[in-house]
C-alpha cells in the first residue's frame, strides 16, 4: 500500500509539472529594445550606443565591448589611393596595400567593413526609430525627448548613409530592422537615398538642440546636421540649399574658427592651428570654438575607447624607430610604422607663412635622438630609401601621439577624432559657390581658413575645382576621409586627382575605381533579387 | 545473493546460455555432422558436446548440467529478481523450477535424471525474496542447491561422485581468478570425460574430493575461454580469460541494457578492456578509431582539451553537432576530459534514429552513454593503476636557417624590386636593425627549441577501492593527472574522485548513488607557437638579464617574442560535481516497476589573470588583472516506468518516462587596469583604471515524455516503437514541442528452422527509421539581444553605457526543432562459431528545418540570424569487424577493424534553390567545405600571360583555374576545394598474447579529408614584415621557375587560398605488457600485476607539414569547424610511458 502511495505521489508529481511556466525563460541576463526603449533613461542608452557605434569606425580589433572589429587602420582604406598620401609596400597593413595598387575586390576586409558598419549604425538607428512608435513610453521631458531622440537617430542613420553612398554608389534605402530576414533588396540610385538622407538631416537638424555650451562635449546640434546637410546638398547640385545651410553654421554664432592660441599647451612654442591637435584640446571646454562635432576618445579611461581603437597614429608617424640613431619619443610622435607619406605636391603647396607648414604642423626636419648613437643630435639627410621605407620623411603632426613611457608600442591616437569643425564648413560653402560658378564667394569662403593660417588670400580667379581640393588637403589632411570628398565631386575629377597626382596608383587606378565593389557576401546572401555588382568588379 | 557489480557478466552468462538454447532447439538440429572435434569456441559442454540432436524442442536434456534460462531481459530487471510469487498445489518440481527461472532470471542447473525423483511442490508465497521461497521449495526435495550469483546448481543429496577408480585420490582444490585477479564465482569445474563436477563459490575456490592427481580437469565459464588443466594435489589457481566472443555481450542502451543479439538498433560499444590499450588521460582519445562512425578529431592537441566528436557525420550547418553524452543515465554537460578513463565500464554510442529516439530532442547528433564502475560483492579489491611517461613534439616544422632566410628575404626584395621596376635595397636597409646585427654576428635562434619542452612529463595514478555484500556494493577512486604540455607552460592537471554506492533496502526497494568530483588546473601563459614559426632566426632572444626582448626583429608589432607575456599569470581551475541518485522501487504488479532518478551537474570555472608591467600585453596600461566565474548547473529529474514479462514465446519490455532538465550558467567578469605595483589579481580593486564589471545568466529548461515498446517472438522476430515527446525552452513558445517517432525491427535469420549454415552462425538483419531533434542553440535566440558598449563625452566623467545591436543580435520569433529523419539498415553476423563476428551499417538520414544560423544581406542590419532553413542528407557505410586469428593455449592474436564512411550534401538552403557560396554553402555539395579558386600552377616568364585570363598576373604569381571558360577570373570561378571533415575514417587494432606478455597496437587514420594548406601561401609568413619561411618549400624565383610554391611577392588574388589533401594514416597506439600471477604473489596479497610499455602517436604518414595534419579550430558553442590552421595549431605529441596496474 505504501510503495502505491508513493508511487500515485511521484507519478502526480512527475505529470502535473506545469508546461508553460517550466518553459518559461529567465532573460535577465540581457537587455533587449521591448525592455529598454520604454523610458527616457532607455533611449539615452541607445543614442550612447550610437555615438560609441559611430566610433566603430575606428575599432581595429576586438576588445571587450566592442562589437565588429575592422582590422588595423581601416579609415586609411579612404585616404590611400587618392591624391594625397602614398603607402609603402612592405611593413604596411597588408590589406591597405590593394587599395593603393587598385587591386582591391569584393572580398577585401574593408571593403567589408565600412558596409557592415554603414548597415550596422542605419540598423540601430532605425530600431530607436521604430521603438518610438510606441505609446506608452516614459519620458521624462515628453514635450522635447522623443524629437531630440529621433533628431539624433537620423542624424546617426544619415551618417550611415554617407558613407555607404560615397563608397559604393546604389545602395538599398532601409528603413526597419525586420526580424524576418530579407533577401532581395534592390540598389536604389544614389541620388534617391540622398533624397531620404536629406529628409532625415532636416528633421535633426530642426530638432537637434543648438546651443552646444549647454550640452556634453560630443553631443550633436543642429549645426552638425546642417553641415552634413550642405554637404548633401551638394551631391545633389542642389547648391542653393547647400549655401543656405552651410551659411546658418558659418553665421550661427556659435563657432569661430581658433584664431589664437588655446588649450593644453597654450603657453607653450606652437600656434593655433597646431593647438587644434594636442590632446585634450578637440573639445569645446578646453577653448577649441571651432570644433561643431568630435567623436570622443579618451586615453586609459573608461569608454574612452582601449588599446585598439584608432590607430592613425600607426599610419602616419613615421617608423624611425627603425633608423639607427633614433630612439622612441613622444615629441617625435610615439612609435608609428610610416605606412602612410603625404605626397610632395601637398608639401610644396604651401606658402611659407602658412601656419599649417610651421615647424609644428608639419615636421621636416628630424634629428638623430639616440643619445648612445654617434649620430645623437645630427640632422637626418633624408634619403629617398628611408622614404621608401617609411622611416624618415615630412609629414603633418596631426596624429602625432606618444606614450612612450607607458608603453613603447602604444599603437593608438586617443586625442577626440573631430569629424566637423567650422573651417570645412566654409570649404563647403566655398564649394556651393563654386558649383554656381560664383568664385568670388567662393574664394571669400576660402579666404577665411587661409586668413586664419595666415596664408595669403587667393584670387577668385584661381579659385576652381582643384584649388579649392587642394586647400582642403592644406587645411584637412588625414581628418577628412579623402576618398568621399573626391567621391562628392564626381568621378571625373577622382580620376584627374588621382592620375595627376598619385603617381602610385596613376598607372593601375581606373575609372570604375571611383566606387569600391558590393561586398561579394552581400550579393551571395542576396538570393531573392538581383544585386548588381558594381561595374569593373568580379 | 545479489551481486551489483557483476550484472553484467550474469547477463552475458545468460545471453550466452539462451543462444545456446535456441541454437539447440532450433537449428541444432539441422546441425548434421556435427562433431564434437570441431572448431567450437563456446565453451564446450554447453554446447559442443551434443552428440545426439533432439528433434524436438528440448525440455530436458541428458547433460551433465542442463541449464534453463529466463528468456526475459534479466540484464535490465535486476531490481526485481528479488522476489518471487507462487501459487502451486503439487506441481512438478520441474514447472516450479521453470515458474521461479521465468519470475526471477535465476538459472536452475541440474542433471534432468533426478527430476524423476523430485517431490510435488506446495506452496502459497507472494512478493517473497527468492532465497525464501527456493529454501521452502527444497526444503523436501532430495537434492541439495547452491546458489551462485543468479545460477542455482541442483546436486542430489549425498550424491558420490562416480569415477575411474585412481590409484590415489585426493581433495583438489583451488580457486578460478579472472585476468585481472579477480575471483570468479559460478565457473564449472568438471572432470574429464566423468560427469563429476562443481561450481566456483563466490570467492572463486572450488574444492573437489576423490580426484587423482593428473586427471584433466575442464573449467568453464560462460563469457570465459574454458581451460583444461591437471589436477595438482597443491591448491590450483586458474586463470580464466574473458571470452573475446562479443556476439552476445550485455549493451547499456538508453534507460535500460538489452543484449546484443536482441537489438534492433545500430548500436557500438567499448569496454574498459578495449579502452586500456591506449594510454591517454582522455576518453576521447581513447574512443578514437574503436567505434566506426565515430570521427574522432584532435584539432587541438594541448593538455586538457578535447578532441572534437561526431556521430555519423555532420547533420546540422550551423547548430551544434556534438553528441549527447549521458553519464550513469543523465545527461553529462562537462567536458569529457573531466572524466578519469580508468573509472568507466562501458561505453555504449547510439547511432541509428531508433536508438537515439529515447533521447529524441538532443540525439539527432548520435548518444554517448558511460556507464562507471561499480562495486561488486565479494572480497574488498584494492586496484592502482599508473604510469608516467614522456611527450616530444612529433612533427616539427623544418623553418629555414640563418643563411637561408638572409636568402629569403633577398628573393623576397628582388622580386619586389622587378615587380616594382625599382633595384633591390641593400639587406642593412630592409633588414630589421636587430636582424641585420644578429646576421653579422651570426648568431641564430632556434625558435621552436625555444617554445618546445622536450620529454615533458606525464603521469597517471588511479587507486580504487570496491567492494560489499549482496545488499550494499561500494566503489570508490581516486585519481591524479599531471601533464606538462610540450609548449611550455601549457600544463595540465586533473583531480578526480568517484564513489559509486549501491544499496537494497528491502525485496522491492534499492537506491544508489555516483558521484564524480573532477579539479582540472590549467596554469600558466603559453608562448605564442605562431610567433615561434615565423620569427626570424636572426631575432634577439633575450637580453643579459634573462628578460625577453619583447619585438626580437626590433619595434615590428607583428612579431612580438613567443615569449612577451611570460611574466603574466594565468590561473585557471575547473570543478564539477557529477551526481545522481536513484530509487528503484518493484512494483506489486509482476514485471512492473519503476525507477526515479535525480542528478545535477554542477560545474565551476574560475579564472585569474594579471599582466604586468612587464609584460606586452600589460605594459600599456601598467598591467590588467583579470578574474571570470563561471558556474553552471544543470538538475534531470528522470521517472521512468518500466513492464517486463514473457508470455510464452512472446517478450514485451515497455518503459514510460517523464523527464525534466533545467540548466543555468551565471558567468561574472571583473577586471582593472593601472596597478602601482604588480601583484597579481587577488586585488583587483586596487586597479585605478578601466574597471570593468560583468555579470550574466543563460538558463534553459527541457520537458520530455517518452515510450518505448520492445516486443520479440521466438527471440528472432524483434520490434521496438518509441515515441518522444520534448518541449525546449529555447524555441518559438508557439513552437516548443515536438513529437519524434520511431520504429524498428530486426530479424535472427540465423535461428530460423530453415537456416542451415556451418559457416555462419550468426545472422541477423536490422532495420529502423525514426526522427530525433536537435535543440542545439544558444538561449535566448528568439529575442533581440542588446551588446553593452560605453562612451563617455567630454575629456573628464565618467563612461557611459550604450546600448547596440550586433550583427547577430537579431531574435528570431519562430525558432523550432530542427528534425532529422533516418533510415538503418544493418547486419550483423557470426562466422565460423564467432571467430569472425562483425556488422555492417548503412544509413541514410535527412534533416529539416536546420536550425541555421542563416548568412543575410547586411542591409538587414544583421548578416546572421538563427533560423529553421535548409535541409541536409547524409549517407553513410559502417564497418565493424573482429576476429580471433589464433587461439592457442599459450598464443592468441584477435584483430578489430573499424570503418566508416559518410557523405552529406546541402540539400536546400534558404528555400530559393540558392547557394551562399560567400558562407561555403554550396547546395549539392558536403555541409563542410572549402570553396575558392583552384591553384593550378605557377604563372611563368615566357608564358603568353597577357592573353590569357589573368592578364594582369606576373611571373611568379599563381596559376588559377578559369573554371567557367569565360576567359577572366571571377567569383564564379570558384569550386570545391574539398571537405574539411574526413569521408572514410578507419580504426585496425591487433592483439596478441603470449603467456603473459601481451602486444597491442593500434592504428586510424582519415581520408577524404582537406585542409587550408598555410604553408604554400608564402604571403601569409608574411616576408615584408621579415617572418621566417620553410627550409622545404620550393618557392618561385625567376632562377627557379617553381611551379609548385608561388613567388614570396605574391599576393593572393581576390584572397584565395591554397589547399592540401590532409588524409593520414597514424600508428597510434603500441602496447607491450606482461602479467604477473602467482604463488609469489599470492604471499604477498597481490592478485595480480601488469606493467606495459606503451608508445603514442609514434608515427604519422601523410602530406601535411608540421605539427598536427589533424588541426582543426571548432566554435566553443558548437564545435563545429572554424578553422583548419595547420601552420603553429599545438603540436601532438609522442608519448612513451610505462606503466603498472596492481591488483589486491
Amino acid at each position: 500500500m505504501t510503495k502505491r502511495i508513493i508511487y500515485s505521489a511521484l507519478l502526480a508529481l512527475a505529470l502535473s509539472g506545469c508546461k508553460k511556466s517550466f518553459l518559461d525563460e529567465d532573460t535577465s541576463g540581457f537587455l533587449s529594445p521591448e525592455n529598454s526603449y520604454t523610458s527616457t533613461a532607455g533611449f539615452e542608452a541607445g543614442l550612447n550606443g550610437l555615438y560609441a557605434y559611430a566610433r566603430l569606425e575606428f575599432q581595429t580589433w576586438d576588445f571587450a565591448g566592442s562589437l565588429f572589429t575592422q582590422g588595423a587602420t581601416p579609415q586609411e582604406a579612404l585616404q590611400i589611393g587618392t591624391d594625397i598620401v602614398l603607402t609603402k609596400t612592405d611593413g604596411t597593413d597588408g590589406s591597405l596595400l590593394p587599395f593603393q595598387n587598385y587591386t582591391l575586390d569584393n572580398n577585401s576586409s574593408y571593403v567589408r567593413n565600412y558596409y557592415k558598419f554603414g548597415y550596422g549604425l542605419i540598423a540601430n538607428a532605425n530600431t530607436i526609430i521604430h521603438a518610438l512608435d510606441n505609446n506608452e513610453i516614459s519620458w521624462d521631458d515628453p514635450e522635447n525627448d522623443p524629437q531630440r531622440v529621433r533628431a539624433t537617430a537620423l542624424f546617426f542613420r544619415a551618417y550611415g548613409y554617407r558613407y555607404l553612398i560615397n563608397l559604393y554608389g546604389d545602395v538599398p534605402w532601409v528603413e526597419e530592422v525586420s526580424p524576418e530576414p530579407r533577401t532581395d533588396f534592390t540598389r536604389m540610385p544614389k541620388m534617391e537615398v540622398m533624397q531620404h538622407v536629406i529628409d532625415d538631416l532636416k528633421y535633426a537638424s530642426e530638432n537637434l538642440p543648438d546651443n552646444p555650451d549647454a550640452l556634453e562635449d560630443g553631443k550633436l546640434t543642429k549645426w552638425a546636421a546642417l553641415h552634413y546637410l550642405a554637404e548633401d546638398y551638394l551631391v545633389l547640385h542642389k547648391s542653393d540649399s547647400a549655401i543656405i545651410a552651410a551659411k546658418q553654421v558659418v553665421e550661427s554664432g556659435r563657432y569661430h574658427l581658433n584664431k589664437t592660441r588655446f588649450g593644453a599647451e597654450k603657453d607653450q612654442d606652437g600656434d593655433a592651428f597646431h593647438d587644434m591637435f594636442i590632446e585634450h584640446n578637440q573639445n569645446r571646454k578646453s577653448g577649441n570654438q571651432e570644433t561643431i562635432w568630435a567623436i570622443q576618445l579618451e586615453y586609459n579611461v573608461q569608454g574612452g575607447g582601449d588599446l585598439y581603437t584608432d590607430w592613425s597614429k600607426r599610419a602616419w608617424v613615421p617608423f624611425y624607430a627603425n633608423l639607427g640613431g633614433f630612439t622612441l619619443a613622444d615629441s617625435l610622435g610615439g612609435r608609428g610604422l610610416g605606412q602612410l607619406r603625404p605626397f610632395d605636391w601637398w608639401l610644396d603647396s604651401y606658402e611659407t607663412k602658412d601656419m599649417r607648414n610651421s615647424e609644428y604642423n608639419i615636421k621636416r626636419n628630424w634629428y638623430y635622438n639616440d643619445p648612445a648613437s654617434p649620430l645623437y643630435g645630427k640632422k637626418v639627410n633624408i634619403t629617398e630609401d628611408m622614404k621608401r621605407t617609411g622611416k624618415v620623411y615630412p609629414t603633418t603632426t596631426k596624429f602625432f601621439y606618444g606614450k612612450t613611457a607607458d608603453n613603447p608600442a602604444y599603437e593608438g591616437n586617443m586625442k577626440d577624432r573631430v569629424k566637423i569643425r567650422l573651417a570645412e564648413t566654409y570649404l563647403l560653402l566655398a564649394e556651393a559657390y563654386l558649383q554656381q560658378n560664383n568664385k568670388s564667394a567662393a574664394a571669400e569662403a576660402i579666404n577665411e581658413v587661409r586668413a586664419r593660417a595666415n596664408a595669403s588670400p587667393i584670387d577668385a580667379a584661381k579659385v576652381d575645382v582643384d584649388y579649392l581640393l587642394d586647400e582642403r588637403a592644406r587645411e584637412l589632411l588625414g581628418e577628412e576621409m579623402r576618398r568621399m570628398t573626391l567621391s562628392r565631386f564626381g568621378k571625373e575629377v577622382f580620376l584627374r586627382r588621382v592620375t595627376n597626382l598619385n603617381p602610385a596608383s596613376k598607372p593601375v587606378v581606373k575609372d570604375f575605381n571611383f566606387l569600391w565593389p558590393i561586398p561579394q557576401e552581400v550579393i551571395d546572401a542576396n538570393s531573392g533579387a538581383e544585386f548588381p555588382q558594381n561595374p569593373g568588379y568580379n | 545473493m545479489m551481486r551489483q557489480h557483476h550484472r553484467f557478466r550474469i547477463g552475458l552468462k545468460n545471453v550466452q546460455m539462451n543462444t545456446c538454447l535456441s541454437n539447440l532447439t532450433n537449428k541444432f538440429m539441422n546441425y548434421k555432422g556435427h562433431k564434437v572435434d570441431q572448431p567450437c569456441f563456446l565453451p564446450k559442454h554447453y554446447c559442443c558436446s551434443f552428440k545426439k540432436i533432439p528433434t524436438k524442442p528440448i525440455r530436458i536434456m541428458r547433460l551433465t548440467v542442463l541449464f534453463l534460462t529466463l528468456l526475459g531481459l534479466q540484464f535490465a530487471q535486476a531490481g526485481h529478481a528479488q522476489q518471487v510469487s507462487l501459487h502451486v498445489k503439487k506441481a512438478s518440481l520441474k514447472q516450479v523450477i521453470e515458474e521461479l527461472s521465468n519470475q526471477s532470471g535465476y538459472t536452475f542447473f541440474y542433471d534432468q535424471k533426478y527430476l524423476a525423483q523430485a517431490n510435488p511442490v506446495s506452496i502459497e508465497v507472494n512478493n517473497q525474496p527468492i532465497a525464501g521461497v527456493i529454501r521452502q521449495v527444497f526444503a523436501d526435495q532430495p537434492f541439495v542447491y547452491e546458489i551462485v550469483d543468479q545460477t542455482i546448481t541442483l546436486k542430489p543429496k549425498k550424491e558420490i561422485l562416480q569415477t575411474n577408480t585412481p590409484t590415489r585420490q585426493s581433495v583438489i582444490t583451488g580457486v578460478v581468478i579472472d585476468a585481472t585477479g579477480a575471483p570468479l564465482p559460478g565457473v564449472s569445474v568438471l572432470v574429464k570425460g566423468a560427469k563429476a563436477g562443481t561450481t566456483t563459490d563466490e570467492e572463486g575456490k572450488f574444492s573437489l574430493k576423490d580426484v587423482a592427481q593428473g586427471t584433466i580437469l575442464v573449467f568453464s565459464s560462460i563469457g570465459s575461454a574454458s581451460k583444461e588443466l591437471p589436477a595438482t594435489t597443491a591448491p590450483m589457481k586458474v586463470v580464466l580469460e574473458e571470452n573475446q566472443d562479443l556476439l552476445d555481450e550485455v549493451v547499456v542502451v538508453g534507460y535500460g541494457a538489452q543484449k546484443k543479439s536482441d537489438l534492433t538498433g545500430s548500436i557500438a560499444t567499448v569496454s574498459s578492456k578495449d579502452l586500456e590499450n591506449v594510454n591517454s588521460p582522455n576518453v576521447v582519445d581513447k574512443l578514437q578509431g574503436k567505434v566506426a562512425g565515430l570521427t574522432i578529431n584532435t584539432g587541438n592537441a594541448s593538455p586538457g582539451a578535447t578532441a572534437s566528436i561526431n556521430v555519423r557525420g555532420q547533420n546540422s550547418i550551423s547548430a551544434s553537432n556534438d553528441p549527447l553524452v549521458i553519464l550513469d543515465g543523465i545527461p553529462f554537460s562537462g567536458s569529457m576530459s573531466d572524466i578519469s578513463p580508468n573509472t568507466i565500464e562501458n561505453i555504449s554510442v547510439l547511432k541509428d534514429a531508433s536508438s537515439t529516439a529515447i533521447y529524441g530532442s538532443r540525439a539527432a547528433n548520435g548518444v554517448i552513454l558511460i556507464t562507471s564502475k561499480k562495486g561488486e560483492a565479494g572480497k574488498p579489491k584494492i586496484n592502482y593503476n599508473g604510469y608516467f611517461g614522456v611527450q616530444n613534439v612529433a612533427r616539427s616544422l623544418d623553418l629555414m636557417n640563418g643563411p637561408e632566410y638572409l636568402q629569403y628575404m633577398q628573393d623576397y626584395q628582388n622580386e619586389m624590386a622587378r615587380r616594382n621596376g625599382t633595384t633591390a635595397p641593400a639587406p642593412e636597409d630592409y633588414l630589421f636593425a636587430n636582424v641585420w646585427e644578429q646576421a653579422q654576428k651570426g648568431i641564430e635562434v632556434d625558435w621552436q627549441d625555444r617554445i618546445f619542452k622536450s620529454n615533458a612529463p606525464i603521469q597517471e595514478h588511479q587507486l580504487s577501492f570496491s567492494g560489499g555484500d549482496e545488499n550494499s556494493t561500494y566503489y570508490a577512486s581516486a585519481a591524479y593527472l599531471d601533464q606538462d604540455g610540450v609548449v611550455k607552460n601549457s600544463p595540465f592537471k586533473r583531480y578526480n574522485v568517484n564513489l559509486n554506492l549501491n544499496q537494497n533496502l528491502s525485496s522491492w526497494l534499492k537506491l544508489g548513488l555516483m558521484a564524480q568530483l573532477t579539479q582540472s588546473d590549467n596554469n600558466g601563459v603559453q608562448p605564442t607557437i605562431d610567433n615561434a614559426v615565423k620569427m626570424s632566426p636572426y631575432g634577439k632572444d633575450r637580453d643579459e638579464n634573462g628578460n625577453v626582448v619583447t619585438y626580437p626583429m626590433y619595434a615590428q608589432t607583428l612579431y612580438p617574442h613567443p615569449f612577451a607575456d611570460e611574466q603574466a599569470i594565468y590561473d585557471e581551475t575547473k570543478r564539477s560535481v557529477y551526481a545522481n541518485t536513484f530509487l528503484d522501487v518493484q512494483l506489486p504488479i509482476d514485471g512492473l516497476s519503476f525507477k526515479t532518478t535525480f542528478g545535477i551537474n554542477y560545474r565551476n570555472t574560475e579564472t585569474g589573470s594579471y599582466y604586468g608591467s612587464n609584460t606586452l600585453s600589460g605594459q600599456g596600461v601598467h598591467g590588467y588583472g583579470e578574474v571570470t566565474g563561471q558556474n553552471a548547473y544543470d538538475w534531470t529529474w528522470e521517472n521512468l516506468l518500466t513492464y517486463n514479462r514473457s508470455f510464452g514465446d512472446h517478450k514485451i519490455n515497455v518503459v514510460g518516462l517523464y523527464s525534466a532538465q533545467k540548466s543555468r550558467i551565471k558567468d561574472t567578469r571583473l577586471y582593472g587596469e593601472n596597478f602601482v605595483v604588480d601583484n597579481g589579481y587577488n586585488n583587483l580593486e586596487a586597479a585605478a583604471n578601466n574597471k570593468q564589471i560583468e555579470s550574466g545568466l543563460v538558463n534553459t529548461a527541457l520537458l520530455s515524455y517518452m515510450g518505448r515498446i520492445n516486443y520479440s517472438y521466438k527471440d528472432r522476430y524483434l520490434l521496438t516503437l518509441t515515441g518522444r515527446s520534448d518541449g525546449y525552452s529555447a524555441f518559438s513558445s508557439d513552437d516548443r514541442w515536438a513529437f519524434f517517432p520511431s520504429v524498428a525491427g530486426a530479424w535472427v535469420i540465423s535461428s530460423e528452422d530453415f537456416f542451415a549454415s556451418e559457416l555462419i552462425n550468426n545472422l541477423k538483419l536490422r532495420l529502423s527509421y525514426g526522427k530525433n531533434g536537435n535543440q542545439a542553440i544558444s538561449a535566448y535566440q528568439t529575442y533581440d539581444r542588446f551588446s553593452n558598449i560605453q562612451y563617455l563625452f567630454g575629456d573628464a566623467g565618467n563612461a557611459v553605457n550604450g546600448l547596440a545591436l550586433g550583427f547577430d543580435a537579431i531574435g528570431n520569433r519562430t525558432l523550432k526543432w530542427e528534425s532529422t529523419g533516418s533510415f538503418n539498415a544493418g547486419l550483423d553476423f557470426g562466422l565460423f562459431n564467432s571467430r569472425i563476428n562483425g556488422s555492417i551499417d548503412f544509413y541514410k538520414t535527412h534533416t529539416n528545418d536546420l536550425l541555421m544560423s542563416r548568412q543575410v544581406p547586411i542591409m538587414n542590419g544583421y548578416n546572421t540570424i538563427v533560423s529553421n532553413i535548409g535541409k541536409t542528407k547524409n549517407l553513410g557505410l559502417e564497418v565493424n569487424l573482429n576476429t580471433q586469428n589464433i587461439i592457442k593455449d599459450n598464443f592468441t592474436w584477435n584483430s578489430n577493424l573499424t570503418f566508416a564512411y559518410n557523405d552529406n550534401e546541402i540539400v536546400e538552403l534558404t528555400g530559393d534553390g540558392k547557394s551562399n557560396p560567400s558562407a561555403g554553402y554550396i547546395i549539392g555539395q558536403p555541409i563542410r567545405i572549402f570553396y575558392d579558386y583552384k591553384v593550378i600552377g605557377v604563372w611563368q616568364e615566357g608564358d603568353d600571360i597577357a592573353n590569357s585570363w589573368q592578364p594582369d598576373a606576373k611571373p611568379g604569381d599563381a596559376k588559377l583555374a578559369d573554371i567557367n571558360g569565360d576567359g577572366t577570373i571571377s567569383p564564379d570561378d570558384r569550386t570545391v576545394m574539398g571537405t574539411k571533415i574526413p569521408k572514410y575514417t578507419l580504426g585496425i587494432g591487433n592483439d596478441f598474447t603470449y603467456k603473459g606478455f601481451g602486444l597491442s597496437f593500434f592504428m586510424n587514420g582519415a581520408f577524404g579529408v582537406t585542409k587550408e594548406d598555410n604553408f604554400t601561401n608564402v604571403e601569409r609568413f608574411v616576408p615584408g614584415s621579415g617572418a621566417n619561411y620553410l627550409s622545404d618549400m620550393d618557392y618561385w624565383t625567376p632562377e627557379n621557375p617553381s611551379n609548385e610554391v608561388p613567388s614570396p611577392a605574391y599576393v593572393p588574388k581576390n584572397t584565395h587560398k591554397y589547399y592540401i589533401n590532409a588524409a593520414f594514416w597514424r600508428i597510434r597506439d603500441l602496447t607491450l605488457s606482461y602479467t604477473f600471477k602467482g604463488e609469489k604473489l599470492d604471499k604477498l596479497h597481490i592478485g595480480s600485476i601488469r606493467t606495459y610499455i606503451n608508445a603514442r602517436n609514434l608515427y604519422t604518414f601523410t602530406k601535411v607539414k608540421g605539427y598536427n595534419p589533424e588541426a582543426l579550430s571548432v566554435s566553443d558553442e558548437t564545435g563545429n569547424p572554424t578553422s583548419t590552421n595547420i601552420l603553429s595549431p599545438y603540436p601532438v605529441p609522442r608519448v612513451f610511458s610505462l606503466g603498472v596496474n596492481v591488483q589486491f
